[in-house]
């Protein structure tokens, strides 16, 4: 969409056009999805009242995204929340550092190992989706975050790591620590 | 600069490059650790093979489950709220 004078601001429009985004960017920064939630709602209903103040001068997107971005500092300083989802990053961060030994090589108990018989067949496929489903719920917000602008959105690691505000090597260990973490969830729940 | 003998350990370095290949094309140092690397470690090889379903699954299950989007009924009623509050504005 390229405007090229005055942005105009669509309410009726918000819902279908934002809130996917909103909520997956507070999300990403909270790691709560029910916070995330109102947020979403606190994010338009107090655009509504200063709608008049929006000059055209930024997309309507960018400009929604600033007013959640002052709420999510606004929780930040309370920071009940953001602790929770710190410690959760952490836990996994360390639980990662123990796949491997000092030298990086593979630690005796987290070694990959045939999962299934390896084909993937169509079968096989729907009971490890089932599995990794439940895996990926237990991914610190950030990790749901990039893999759903990477995979869902086909967004591109420079967008991913604009968006979220995460350095290129941060980028990649996230997505490293995640995929190391589901793989082995996968292994240890397949029978 | 890491020894190759460091390389035919670094388990951890090369699947660290792997998800980073998925992204972006790696430097010659980096391609060569991890051919390298691969090569010699049918553990990591496993490895790469597992991940790269996983990426596929993940792309499914994303797609199937809409885990990181709003039910419908709650933007539903988002935007009814909206609309009445906008009307009520005027």
């Amino acid at each position: 969409m390229v405007t090229t004078e005055h942005n105009k601001l669509e309410p009726v429009k918000w819902v279908d056009n934002h809130a996917d985004y909103l909520y997956r960017y507070a999300l990403s920064r909270l790691g709560n999805s029910e916070i995330s939630r109102d947020l979403v709602q606190d994010v338009f209903l107090a655009a509504l009242e200063k709608v008049d103040s929006f000059e055209g001068r930024s997309t309507e997107r960018t400009w929604l995204t600033s007013i959640l971005r002052y709420k999510i500092i606004d929780i930040y300083r309370t920071k009940a929340a953001l602790r929770t989802e710190v410690d959760r990053e952490q836990k996994f961060e360390a639980a990662t550092e123990n796949f491997f030994e000092s030298n990086g090589h593979w630690s005796d108990n987290h070694e990959p190992m045939p999962i299934g018989d390896e084909t993937f067949d169509v079968i096989q496929s729907r009971e490890f989706e089932k599995i990794l489903n439940q895996c990926m719920k237990k991914l610190p917000g950030v990790c749901l975050s990039v893999f759903t602008m990477k995979y869902l959105d086909d967004d591109s690691a420079v967008t991913i790591c604009k968006e979220l505000n995460l350095s290129q090597s941060n980028y990649w260990t996230i997505i490293h620590r995640a995929k190391l973490n589901l793989r082995a969830c996968l292994q240890k729940n397949w029978i | 600069m890491n020894t190759n003998h460091q390389i035919l350990y670094d388990c951890k370095n090369a699947t660290f490059l792997l998800e980073k290949k998925s992204d972006v094309r790696l430097s010659v140092k980096e391609s060569f650790e991890l051919n390298l690397h691969l090569a010699s470690c049918s553990v990591c090889r496993l490895y790469q093979s597992q991940t790269a379903r996983i990426s596929t699954m993940i792309k499914q299950i994303l797609s199937n489950r809409e885990i990181h989007q709003l039910d419908k009924q709650f933007k539903a009623e988002l935007q009814e709220c909206i609309n009445t509050k906008q009307k009520n504005n005027k």
